[in-house]
């Protein structure tokens, strides 16, 4: 009998060898803790679960801060975010850089060519010759 | 802006004349834009914040109608809206130290 469980421990064991690289090319309640730190730093919390998304590669992570249920997007690798709620406004966060590629996403498509903007009949606050210009759309309002 | 380029001169601003939400600023400004001077401008563009009546402008000039139509095409929606040399935007009032930051930021990317 006891050579019996030993035997069903050890085919557990291998199982379990085999099973973690498998899981590891997935999303693992670590690997979301790891990149909920990111976030959250110092704030304790605890994954819940981890499963995979709607979206593929997208994997929805729960957890519990702050004493509440929240739910994160995670992709495969733990390096992008997606913050649901209404403090973060579902944008994609970039957690290697902590930066929002939603704000930058935005601000690259307000960007404009800098020679384009007719100066000549600015009024020039500084010296006019400086070498960094700011072209200011102002009002006295 | 008056203490940025105070303290760092080797940054000027471009003030360009854009009353999209105070049309009845044109009066203001158009008194500005008719001095001789870029000093003198700037002076009268400066007391025309105290918001009182300012005197008739002594030539006509279309400044305004022309930034207005420019600011238009590039979908300027407030004042201030910056715009750095690399092309990027910044709106709204800014502290001096985050307009520094970001001036200083493009300058190290470039």
């Amino acid at each position: 009998m006891r050579r019996v469980a030993g035997i069903a421990l050890a085919v557990m064991l291998i199982l379990t060898a085999f099973a973690l690289p498998a899981l590891a090319k997935g999303m693992t309640k670590q690997k979301a803790a790891n990149a909920a730190k990111k976030l959250f730093r110092d704030f304790p919390f605890e994954v819940v679960s981890v499963k995979e998304s709607k979206v593929k590669g997208l994997w929805q992570v729960a957890l519990v801060l702050e004493n509440r249920y929240r739910i994160l997007y995670l992709d495969t690798d733990g390096k992008v975010a997606i913050l649901p709620g209404p403090e973060t406004q579902g944008h994609m966060v970039d957690l290697e850089r902590m930066a929002s590629l939603t704000n930058e996403a935005t601000s690259e498509l307000g960007k404009i060519d800098f020679k384009t903007i007719p100066l000549k009949d600015a009024i020039i606050l500084g010296d006019k010759d400086a070498k960094i210009q700011v072209a200011v759309f102002d009002d006295p309002y | 802006m008056k203490q940025v380029v105070e303290e760092r001169k080797d940054i000027a601003f471009y003030l360009l004349m854009y009353p999209a939400a105070h049309p009845q600023a044109k009066d203001a400004i158009d008194y500005a834009m008719c001095a001789k001077t870029n000093k003198e401008r700037l002076e009268r563009f400066e007391k025309s914040f105290d918001k009182k009546p300012t005197p008739k402008a002594e030539c006509e000039t279309d400044v305004v109608e022309r930034y207005m139509a420019f600011g238009k095409t590039i979908m300027v929606s407030g004042t201030p809206t910056m715009f750095l040399q690399d092309g990027s935007r910044l709106g709204g009032a800014l502290q001096k130290e985050e307009l520094l930051k970001a001036i200083d930021a493009m300058k190290s990317a470039k």
